[in-house]
């Protein structure tokens, strides 16, 4: 089931007759599934956030159709079961950290002992049990992103948008973090994640989508993105051998006496190399499809894409 | 919108604002209790208890003009102390908080603006109240029609504070709202002059400009002035004055609303 469906979504910000239009998403089409983690990647200015405000009614549409739970994002409704951590966010100062997650709990309708219960739990759950009473205004960078998600939490919802999670966290406090989105994955709840930190996708998300320019450039698992097609690792004693592969079949892109890298035109033609090494009596150690990170394949991909646009 | 107005509450304390209307009753008060040597003064000339009525005799209506004074005076500190208070929610980073809960911007903005009415007209009256007490106790004055005075006064901070919501609505600046209270008073303060300018003018197109500006711009000074006359017991002619400005802040909600739910954040 799709928790969360965009159509061909367009949003441009109107700057004025001498500046010129923006365009922040360009006929961006993705859907995500109930209870993954969909990472959305993309350098600055790439539309990120702006898609995050559009499923969320803070930015309106220009065209095309987005649906959050199946309704329609001015449906306040479509709101009711999504929790939301925006980016350098500046929540109320006058409040303090129990106060944030009381009135946020009212927002969403909430009673107040509902409220109760949760508050308690959310502040143990971010770490900040000892800072509930403490305003806002006195917490540090990782305090705040703290209490953001546990405000985003409040409603027990079934999608979290976070963006920028970690930013300003210290490397405990991201462990942490990343840890507390894995439990609520766990729960059958959906993320949908907005961050920088490749890594840090790459580490929890089930899915992943690639913005430049305000388009989807690439959209699949973490392991179609990182894996290449057709690559393959081969770890074996080949010595001095020389080893050719049949030009139709593919073609050799490194060697060493400990193995080499293959490229193959057809996956099934793996089994070619490996009788070929066999009946040669190479002792095979290993061979295993080439992946990069998710960092090179990012990079590829924007680079690719400004390339085209130049 | 129990939450909203707990939290203008809560924002109201925060911003020291109670403080300052705390000082300005506290000072009011003591002039009240010094103004008590005037009491045996006017006793002597009425006799026994004492009604505005009384004291209308005696001093014209400074009395009542002076506790005017002091109630629109706790309106202007209400409207510049919340003029700031919108924008703010909608300033970058919190607009998207609030925008993202389940509630509309219809209701978000609504909630808000009528929860700062209640907490800063709860303020008003508790302030009036206690100078009003105040009056009774040193002078005897204990006058049912001294209330038109609070009810004119929550009027016109609705009306005031319906401009400074459309400024912050539509400029997103604490700043453009304070100054466009003070515009609008200054063109009060002109149009209140309307038969000059017609006069020097000596021009149908200016004298249309001058007339159609006085009808829709709101007239708080005159609603002060109504409401002074009715707390003096006298008629009142004209209720134009309030109606086109409560006509005037309606709309401008209205507006501010339709605003409010086409912008981007």
């Amino acid at each position: 089931m799709h928790v969360i469906e965009v159509q061909e979504l367009t949003k441009i910000y109107q700057t004025g007759l001498k500046k010129g239009n923006i365009v922040a998403l360009d006929n961006v089409s993705l859907a995500v599934e109930q209870g993954e983690i969909f990472g959305l990647l993309g350098p600055n200015g790439a539309g990120k956030t702006t898609l995050l405000k559009v499923l969320l009614n803070i930015t309106r549409i220009s065209s095309g159709q987005a649906l959050v739970l199946g309704l329609p994002p001015d449906n306040p409704e479509s709101r009711r079961k999504v929790g939301y951590l925006p980016e350098n966010h500046r929540f109320p100062i006058h409040l303090t950290g129990l106060g944030l997650l009381e009135f946020t709990g009212r927002l969403y309708g909430l009673s107040q002992k509902e409220i109760d219960s949760r508050s308690e739990n959310l502040l143990v759950l971010v770490g900040m049990e000892r800072w509930g009473n403490t305003k806002i205004r006195k917490y540090s960078k990782g305090m705040s992103q703290r209490i953001g998600l546990a405000q985003a939490l409040i409603s027990d919802p079934e999608i979290l948008l976070l963006d920028e999670p970690t930013d300003g966290v210290d490397p405990i406090g991201k462990i942490e973090i990343r840890k507390v989105m894995e439990k609520i994955r766990a729960e059958g709840k959906t993320i949908f994640l907005n961050s920088h930190l490749l890594s840090e996708v790459e580490s929890v998300a089930d899915r992943v989508a690639i913005l430049t320019r305000g388009k989807v450039a690439r959209v699949g698992s973490v392991e179609s993105l990182t894996s290449r097609q057709s690559q393959y690792e081969i770890k074996a004693a080949i010595g001095n051998e020389i080893f050719d592969i049949p030009e139709e079949m593919g073609k050799r892109l490194s060697m060493a006496t400990d193995g080499m890298i293959v490229e193959l035109n057809n996956e099934d033609d793996i089994n070619f190399i490996i009788d070929q090494l066999r009946m040669r009596k190479v002792k095979i150690k290993s061979i295993k499809p080439l992946k990069i990170s998710l960092e090179q394949s990012f990079f590829e991909t924007v680079t690719e894409n400004k390339e085209a646009a130049q | 919108m129990k939450g909203i107005t707990r939290d203008s509450l809560v924002e109201m304390f925060d911003r020291k604002l109670v403080y300052v209307f705390a000082v300005v009753t506290a000072l009011t008060v003591l002039i009240v209790i010094l103004s008590g040597s005037i009491d045996g003064q006017i006793r002597m000339q009425t006799g026994g208890d004492m009604n505005v009525d009384d004291f209308n005799q005696v001093l014209g209506d400074p009395i009542i003009r002076v506790f005017e004074f002091f109630v629109s005076f706790l309106v202007f500190l209400a409207v510049m102390g919340t003029a700031g208070m919108i924008p703010t929610m909608l300033e970058k980073g919190r607009a998207d908080y609030y925008l993202s809960k389940p509630i509309s911007r219809t209701a978000l903005f609504l909630n808000k603006f009528v929860g700062i009415l209640i907490v800063y007209g709860l303020t008003i009256i508790l302030c009036g109240g206690i100078v009003y007490l105040s009056l009774g106790l040193v002078h005897g004055i204990f006058d049912f029609r001294i209330v038109y005075l609070f009810l004119f006064s929550l009027l016109a901070f609705f009306i005031w504070y319906s401009i400074t919501a459309f400024a912050g609505i539509v400029f997103g600046s604490n700043a453009i709202a304070i100054m466009s209270a003070f515009i609008v008073w200054i063109l009060q303060k002109i149009l209140s002059a309307r038969d000059v300018i017609k006069t020097l003018a000596d021009s149908k197109p200016v004298d249309y400009i001058v007339d159609t500006s006085y009808y829709i711009i709101p007239k708080t000074g005159e609603i002060s002035d109504m409401s002074v006359r009715m707390v003096s017991g006298r008629v009142i002619h004209d209720w134009m004055p309030l109606y086109s400005s409560l006509l005037f802040a309606i709309v401008l909600v209205y507006v501010t609303i339709y605003i409010f739910k086409r912008k981007n954040y």
